[in-house]
Parts: C-alpha cells; sequence; structure tokens
C-alpha cells in the first residue's frame, strides 16, 4: 500500500469548510481502501478534520510553532498512513471518540519523543526516570478544544450546505434573512437584523412573511445539521442523543 | 467566530426542538417568531391569556403557511392552525378577528372538532368557539 508520506497532501490549516462534498462512512471506508477515488477521499478526509485535529494539538503543550507539523504528522502517519480509516466502522462507535482518542494518544507520544530527544546525552544513551511514564502535562483542555472545533465545524458545513442551496434557488433574501437574524447572532454575537428591516431591504409587505421564511430556513438549517451529524448516526434518535451528549460535554454541563 | 462552547448551545439546540413532524417544528418556529416565549403554536393559541393582537398575528402568518407552505403537511396544518387562530380568539375573548362568514367558520370549526387526529386542546377551542358562534355571543374586533 502507499503510504500517505509517498503522496503529499494538499493539505492547508483552514481549509475544512470549502465545497459541500460530504465525509460519510462511505468517504471514509473508501479513503481507505485502494479505489480509483481513494486520493480523493483522503484528502477531503484530511481537509475536513485538520481544524479539529490542529485544535487538539494546539491544547495538549504542543509549541506553537510544531503544532501544524504534529497536525499534519498525525493526518499522514496514522488518519491515512495507517489503518485508523480503515478501522473506523459504524459498529466500533463514534468516529469522532475514535479520532480524538487517536490523537490523544499520537499527540503524547510525538510529546514524549521531544522531551526524550531534549534529554537524550551525546553519549547516545538515556536514563529513564521513575516520572517519565507519567502524563504529559498539557495546558488548557485540549478534549474541550477538540470537541468546540468539531461542532463548529459541523455547524460551517450546514451553513455552507443550505447557503449553497439557497443561492442556486434564486433564494438569496431567504439565506440572508437566516444568516443575519439567527446565526451571525449566535456565531458571532452580532445583533439580529429586525423584521422592518428586512421587510424594507427586501420589498416584504408583511411581517408574518419574515416570520414564515425565518421559521422555514431555521426548519432547513437543522436539517442540513442533522444531516451532518446524521453521517455518523443513522437513525434520528441516535443523532439526537449526539447532540445532548455535544450540549452537556461544550455547554458545561447544562443538560 | 468567538467563543464556540458557548455560541454553538442555541443552535444545537434546535436539533432537540425538532419534533418527528416537520410541519409541527415549523408552526413552533413560527409561533416562537410571533411569541419568543410561545411553547408551541398550539399552546400559544389555546392559553387564555394569549391577548387578541397576538391571534390575529398568528392568524395571519398561518394563513401566509396555507397559501405559501413548501409542502402538502405545511399548508394542511396552516389551513388548521388559521381556523384556530380565529376560534381561541371567539372562545376565549368572544371576538371575531376576522371577516370570514359565520357559516365558513361554523365549518371550519366543526371540521377541528370532529377530527379525531387533531390535539385534544384544539378540538376543544373550536367546540368552545362553534358554541360561542352559534349563540351569538361574540363581538367583532376594531
Amino acid at each position: 500500500m502507499t503510504t500517505a508520506r509517498e503522496k503529499p497532501l494538499s493539505i492547508s490549516p483552514g481549509d475544512s469548510t470549502g465545497g459541500s462534498s460530504h465525509t460519510n462512512w462511505k468517504a471514509i471506508v473508501d479513503a481507505a481502501s485502494s479505489s480509483v477515488t481513494s486520493d480523493q477521499s483522503r484528502e477531503a478526509v484530511a481537509q475536513r478534520y485538520w481544524p479539529v485535529i490542529n485544535a487538539f494539538v494546539k491544547r495538549s503543550g504542543v509549541n506553537t510553532a510544531e503544532a501544524d507539523d504534529v497536525t499534519q504528522g498525525f493526518i499522514a502517519d496514522v488518519l491515512l498512513g495507517r489503518n485508523l480509516l480503515a478501522s473506523a466502522t459504524p459498529e466500533r462507535g463514534k468516529f469522532r471518540a475514535l479520532l480524538m482518542a487517536s490523537v490523544r494518544n499520537y499527540t503524547i507520544d510525538q510529546l514524549r519523543k521531544r522531551m526524550a530527544a531534549s534529554r537524550k546525552p551525546e553519549a547516545g544513551w538515556v536514563v529513564q526516570l521513575e516520572d517519565d511514564t507519567g502524563s504529559v502535562a498539557v495546558d488548557g483542555d485540549p478534549e474541550r478544544a477538540f470537541l468546540s472545533a468539531w461542532v463548529v465545524m459541523i455547524i460551517d458545513r450546514a451553513s455552507n450546505e443550505v447557503r449553497e442551496h439557497a443561492l442556486r434557488s434564486g433564494q438569496e433574501m431567504h439565506w440572508d434573512i437566516l444568516d443575519r437574524r439567527l446565526l451571525q447572532p449566535c456565531m458571532t454575537g452580532a445583533v439580529p437584523v429586525s423584521t422592518e428591516a428586512f421587510m424594507r431591504q427586501w420589498s416584504l409587505s408583511s411581517a408574518v412573511q419574515v416570520a414564515n421564511i425565518v421559521a422555514r430556513m431555521k426548519r432547513r438549517f437543522t436539517a442540513a445539521l442533522m444531516a451532518q451529524l446524521g453521517q455518523f448516526d443513522e437513525d434520528s434518535e441516535s443523532v439526537v442523543a449526539e447532540v445532548s451528549a455535544l450540549l452537556v460535554e461544550i455547554g458545561g454541563g447544562r443538560r | 467566530m468567538t467563543d464556540p462552547e458557548r455560541t454553538a448551545v442555541p443552535i444545537l439546540e434546535w436539533v432537540l426542538q425538532s419534533g418527528s413532524s416537520p410541519a409541527i417544528t415549523l408552526t413552533t418556529w413560527i409561533a416562537k417568531e410571533i411569541e419568543p416565549s410561545a411553547v408551541s403554536a398550539i399552546d400559544l393559541m389555546v392559553d387564555p391569556k394569549t391577548p387578541c393582537a397576538t391571534l390575529l398575528a398568528c392568524k395571519d402568518a398561518f394563513k401566509h403557511l396555507t397559501l405559501d407552505g413548501e409542502t402538502v403537511d405545511d399548508r394542511t396544518l396552516g389551513a388548521v392552525y388559521y381556523a384556530a387562530s380565529i376560534a381561541a380568539a371567539m372562545a376565549n375573548h368572544r371576538t371575531r378577528i376576522t371577516r370570514q362568514s359565520s357559516h365558513a367558520l361554523e365549518h371550519a370549526f366543526r371540521n377541528i372538532w370532529i377530527d379525531e387526529s387533531a390535539d385534544l386542546r384544539l378540538r376543544d377551542i373550536a367546540w368552545r368557539a362553534f358554541f360561542t358562534l352559534r349563540m351569538g355571543l361574540e363581538a367583532t374586533a376594531d
């Protein structure tokens, strides 16, 4: 099998939300295979998960200058190079949990290697200290950073999908109302645009038109969000359970 | 993007607010646009404390849904809730908020109350509105 190291990927930080292509179990399985589309799937998987992996690494005690290298190394060596993708199946549980556990192990391993290298005497032998077997010190909360990046990734992709669909369908007004009334206020703290302002801007004759569009687009966005989450959970009950779990984990136990 | 741990929460909660029926989810969110504290469209409409002005807004919003809904379910539910908002004003405030004829209203109210699949609270409000109409107890909104 050709390793990912031998086939450099055009991965770049922050390039996770381009396009509307979905990476689901099918794409992950395809990426791990030797099919004719596997290279394309591998690149899509790598791009998609870069920010999530990078968020964990940066909060794990790896210095900023090396964080991108460790992220790239994980993607090349573990996510694509070893059998992580092949071992990811719906039966084995959530891909999110599998990915986080793998990133954690890899990052700790990298930190230990770096610490060991910095202590290695010129004579070439290493004394194993008692406390070297303990956990590597980390700053911040890498798991929380990973989960936050995961949620942002899901929301960004749902947002891209709804926007592209709206613009393709000639519904620029619908997207604008959803974005500036609901999404931007949630994601950036922007002040929600008033019904009256939308009526003026889009020449709408009544407030109920705005109310109907807001509700309709919110439903469409939620469906897209569930579709993104549903790529790893087949049924809607599992999606709801996953959302509840995410809310507990990122919301500081509000549920 | 600022503090995703905080800002993503309300968006994720939309998933939990979604019911098994997309049409009912839509009417709930329309109701929340009219009255942000509303639990659902039915809760908002049948509450005796809901003012006539709010029921009038519900009537207009659900009429719009009847005419412009994306799916048959949306339009059907829009028609039922349109009639229910008129019934709520009539039953709870003895006020007519429409220019529809009494005959048309009686027909619409009866259709709701004989529908065994409809929410019991809607059936009750439709029955009480029918009674109010028949007894000539209602006034006309200004």
